[in-house]
């Protein structure tokens, strides 16, 4: 749904005057109250197909509708048309909207709203592009952010000297680049690996580089340990005077290959992932 | 014929300077090279119209927006047994 109705432009014109928001959870059990009242207002029992539901609540926060995104139980029922996905979402944001009070009139909205750190914190963005055309989720970018501590902070800490760094110090940045909807055990990063060359590059102005080159090895917990590798470059910024990494730029360029049942070959997913600092 | 201690001087420091000079045109055209390849490895402004829906971070803070905005809010719920979700990031 992310990368196939919800980014559909005619979904994002009827969705204008809608503030969106999501819980998502493991079960049930897992709602907090405020998200337990809407589900319990809406008493929908034994009507729910499938794990997502959209509510539709007007400007007061109360209950007025709700749909799914496919009639059937998953989205065989549109036959895995993003199309037909994307105007079935339409439909029924329409069909609602006509129970609503006319909404203000909003301007559409051009800016990105991408996941941010908490104010005041210092960490990097990581922005993975899947390369997979069976799937219709890869379709939009995953955005991580993640904090920087002093692990990262003293890795990456200014050298003349050419110098290797584990990438395992990296490893909280780097276990952000793994293909979603594995959805065997925790299908997350448990191991990383490699040597990362850090290489002083000169001076601009006020400033010191550094580039960071190497392979990374990750390993998944898939249930069949899956490892895939990738390379990540990188450019490390440093202000005049100080060893203390002010800026990180780089980019993770991979292939995870997906073990496939009904194949002998596993399916192979092309990984690429740009990792910025915040705030920039 | 001999080359004069000062000229062999001369020669070896203008070498170093050359070398030093290209490993500095290296040490810039690795930076470049490499931002620029950060650039064309962004996600397409196409493929990211899912973070140009109008976005709050909790219904509490939806609730709090539609009110004082006089809009309607869609809530999106979804539950995955098999694994942490986070459908806002993608992972799941």
């Amino acid at each position: 749904m992310r990368g196939s109705s919800l980014s559909d432009r005619s979904v994002a014109k009827s969705l204008e005057p809608f503030i969106v928001c999501v819980w998502n959870g493991a079960n049930r059990r897992e709602m907090p109250p405020e998200v337990r009242d809407v589900w319990d207002t809406a008493d929908l029992g034994r009507m729910v197909k499938n794990n997502i539901v959209l509510f539709v609540l007007d400007r007061s926060g109360k209950f007025v509708d709700w749909f799914q995104p496919f009639p059937g139980k998953n989205p065989s029922s549109l036959g895995f048309s993003q199309r037909r996905q994307a105007e079935y979402i339409r439909s029924q944001v329409e069909r609602v909207k006509k129970r609503l009070p006319m909404p203000r009139q909003v301007e559409a909205k051009t800016e990105l709203t991408l996941p941010e750190l908490e104010k005041g914190k210092k960490g990097v963005r990581v922005m993975l592009s899947l390369d997979c055309p069976r799937m219709s989720s890869y379709k939009a970018p995953v955005v991580e952010v993640v904090e920087t501590t002093t692990k990262e902070a003293k890795a990456l800490a200014y050298s003349v000297e050419p110098r290797t760094i584990d990438a395992a110090s990296l490893g909280r940045w780097l276990k952000q680049i793994y293909p979603p909807a594995i959805m065997v055990r925790s299908g997350q990063v448990t191991s990383v690996s490699g040597a990362l060359r850090l290489t002083a590059a000169g001076k601009k102005g006020k400033r010191r580089y550094a580039t960071l080159t190497g392979d990374v090895r990750m390993t998944m917990d898939d249930g069949q340990g899956t490892t895939f590798t990738g390379t990540l470059e990188a450019v490390v910024t440093y202000a005049a005077g100080s060893d203390a990494m002010e800026g990180f730029r780089g980019v993770y360029v991979g292939m995870y290959p997906k073990p496939d049942r009904h194949r002998r070959r596993p399916q192979e997913i092309g990984l690429r992932a740009v990792i910025e600092s915040l705030p920039k | 014929m001999t080359i004069p201690f000062y000229r062999s001087i001369l020669g070896a420091l203008v070498a170093a300077l050359l070398a030093l000079g290209g490993a500095t045109r290296a040490q810039d055209a690795a930076v470049a090279r490499i931002l620029d390849k950060v650039e064309k490895a962004r996600p397409a402004d196409a493929d990211m119209g899912f973070y140009r829906l109008d976005w709050s971070r909790s219904l509490t803070d939806a609730k709090r927006r539609a009110r004082k905005e006089g809009r309607p809010i869609l809530f999106i719920w979804l539950t995955n047994k098999s694994g942490p979700t986070n459908f806002f990031s993608g992972h799941c």
